[in-house]
């Protein structure tokens, strides 16, 4: 029998104990995993979304809360063009609307006629020409209303039809629906008004040209923010709140999960106080014994966090398929947190058991021997 | 050849007592004992006599509350040096067998050995001689709640012996079991003094049998020494 191998027995022989605390541990790894693949797919969702159109600058109202409040005058397009390196100016209207009865989806309202949407990639139909109220549905969300070329579907109770399908990569550009910008001012009544304008540059690469771009269009309102992709989501404080609330509850279930190992652990220590005190008699040294406990608390952490982590993925996985499908955010699989999640239920799995292990080691062989 | 009582003593208790609830309870008073290499004693006396705290106290699970206890050179050693003292060079079998119920036979042999060289394979490879020594090879993947008192028993002096001590204390190892499997123990833990070459051997028992076997008897009344006999001479080392 290896060191290994017994604490594995002490472990797999006492089965309802120790499976109820792996799940304890994997449901908590599972939960942080789920929040931080929302957290960052909502960021990585729109950096690709902004990426896939060849943004390489994109302008705001600043200080808002909520993503869609930025409210511009579509005019400033014009201020913005005259600066030099710009290379192009688009303004976009965005918002979450209701799709038919029961479904939402992010509707974006395009200049389709400027450049960054000359080559929307259609995989099946065509952009929609004013005054036709055509929709382009991403294919993502054209599955998930079961729409195709031809279909009239219910946009904010209004019937659009859709005119084409767009074969998006991102899941943010996959997951929406695109109109004249026009058209969705109209909808919204917001005529004149835009969410956000989308820069390309002459010299994209040049960070100093970047930079002074920037600077540029930073100057003529007070209230504007210039990010480039990257960043976008970063400024939005609705953004912000959420990955920290997100954050904050990740930490709670990892705190959670270590109080699970050591509330777990402290209660073997209690029920084993007999077996400590024969392991302490047979010639067992107090730190063979502060080796037992804390082994066992590591490979419970260990085994519950690879459990959650799997769990997490699927879950997940479950989360896109079930609920986030049209909404435009992809759970984003990441394997470092992953691996820190595990990382962080195995330190804390160590730490649960250092109180029981101690409380282990300072008992009195007699003493221990007579408790039954 | 130097007789056994002659030698220097492996274990020493000079004037040891021991007493519980601040002195309430006087389980042992004022003890002064010498146990040399290959003896086989038997501590014997009513039940409440302190029979058992003496083998605590040689084996060190228990500190005297007055007194010193001498492991060879080692003068009251410390909790961890008898520690370490328990885990190679003092065998215990207990009275209530004290196996680990979710390890079989084999492996509570064997968890004595942790920390002692050799690895899980050479660990294994005695444990199972030791059952097969004991006669119970054949259960060795049972754990204690599957065995019989008598192969509870044989488990836990094959567990005593797993490190090759030099003195195994056994408290009243016929306890709980039938005559005839108490017998059976008996022969066996003479047997294995016969052929451990020198193995102390420190008996707590009521059974009248196999105190009139023992070489040594010492006899407690109230925790002291009233009667310490010797009738056979003890194993010594050949000159």
């Amino acid at each position: 029998m290896t060191w290994p191998g017994l604490l594995l027995r002490n472990l797999v022989r006492r089965p309802g104990r120790s499976s109820f605390t792996l799940l304890g541990v994997a449901l908590a790894i599972a939960g942080f995993l789920t929040l931080t693949g929302v957290s960052k797919g909502l960021r990585d969702a729109s950096q690709a979304s902004l990426r896939e159109r060849g943004i390489d600058l994109v302008v705001m109202q600043r200080g808002m809360v909520e993503f869609f409040s930025s409210n511009l005058p579509e005019i400033l397009a014009d201020d913005i063009r005259r600066i030099p390196g710009v290379a192009s100016v688009s303004g976009e209207l965005g918002a979450l609307l209701p799709f038919g009865e029961d479904n939402h989806a992010l509707v974006g309202g395009w200049q389709l006629d400027n450049r960054p949407f000359e080559a929307i990639p259609l995989i099946r139909g065509r952009l929609p020409v004013a005054g036709e109220h055509g929709v382009i549905l991403g294919q993502v969300l054209a599955e998930a209303l079961h729409a195709d070329i031809g279909t009239t579907v219910l946009l904010q109770f209004s019937p659009f039809k859709v005119v084409g399908i767009g074969g998006f990569t991102s899941p943010a550009n996959s997951g929406m629906a695109v109109l004249r910008l026009a058209e969705l001012q109209a909808l919204l009544g917001r005529p004149g008004r835009v969410t956000l304008f989308q820069m390309q540059l002459t010299r994209p690469d040049n960070i100093a040209a970047r930079e002074a771009v920037r600077a540029a269009v930073s100057a003529l309102r007070p209230d504007l923010v210039v990010s480039v992709p990257d960043e976008v989501l970063k400024t939005n404080r609705s953004v912000a709140m959420l990955a920290a609330s997100s954050a904050a509850i990740s930490v709670a279930a990892l705190v959670m999960a270590g109080l699970l190992i050591l509330n777990t652990l402290v209660m073997a220590v209690e029920e084993r106080t007999h077996e400590i005190g024969i392991l302490a008699a047979i010639g067992w040294s107090r730190w063979r014994i502060v080796g037992l406990i804390l082994g066992e608390g590591v490979i419970l952490a260990a085994a519950g966090g690879l459990t959650g982590a799997i769990a997490g993925h699927l879950g997940g996985l479950a989360l896109y398929r079930f609920v986030l499908l049209d909404s435009g955010i992809a759970i984003t699989v990441q394997l470092a947190p992953a691996i820190t999640a595990v990382v962080c239920a195995v330190g804390l799995g160590g730490l649960g058991a250092i109180y029981p292990a101690w409380k282990a080691s300072r008992l009195s062989p007699t003493a221990a021997l007579r408790q039954r | 050849m130097m007789p056994a009582a002659a030698a220097p003593a492996l274990l020493h208790l000079e004037r040891v007592s021991r007493t519980y609830d601040g002195g309430r309870i006087v389980a042992l008073r004022d003890v002064t004992l010498s146990i040399h290499l290959g003896e086989f004693i038997a501590v014997h006396g009513q039940s409440g006599s302190g029979k058992s705290t003496l083998i605590n106290l040689l084996s060190g699970i228990e500190i005297p509350t007055s007194g010193v206890v001498s492991f060879e050179h080692l003068v009251s050693p410390s909790a961890a040096a008898w520690t370490a003292l328990r885990g190679r060079r003092i065998g215990i079998v207990f009275q209530d067998f004290n196996l680990l119920p979710t390890l079989t036979a084999a492996e509570n042999v064997e968890i004595s050995m942790f920390g002692q060289p050799g690895g899980a394979a050479v660990r294994r490879g005695r444990a199972l001689a030791l059952l097969e020594d004991m006669g119970i090879a054949h259960r060795s993947g049972l754990r204690p709640q599957e065995l019989s008192g008598g192969e509870r028993r044989r488990a836990g002096i094959a567990r005593g012996l797993a490190n090759r001590p030099e003195i195994l204390l056994a408290d009243e190892p016929t306890s709980n079991l039938d005559s005839a499997t108490g017998q059976a123990i008996i022969d066996l833990l003479f047997d294995l003094h016969q052929r451990g070459h020198g193995m102390t051997m420190v008996i707590v028992s009521h059974d009248p049998a196999l105190i009139a076997r023992c070489s040594r008897r010492i006899r407690l009344l109230d925790g002291a020494i009233v009667e310490d006999t010797s009738t056979v001479p003890a194993w010594r080392p050949a000159a």
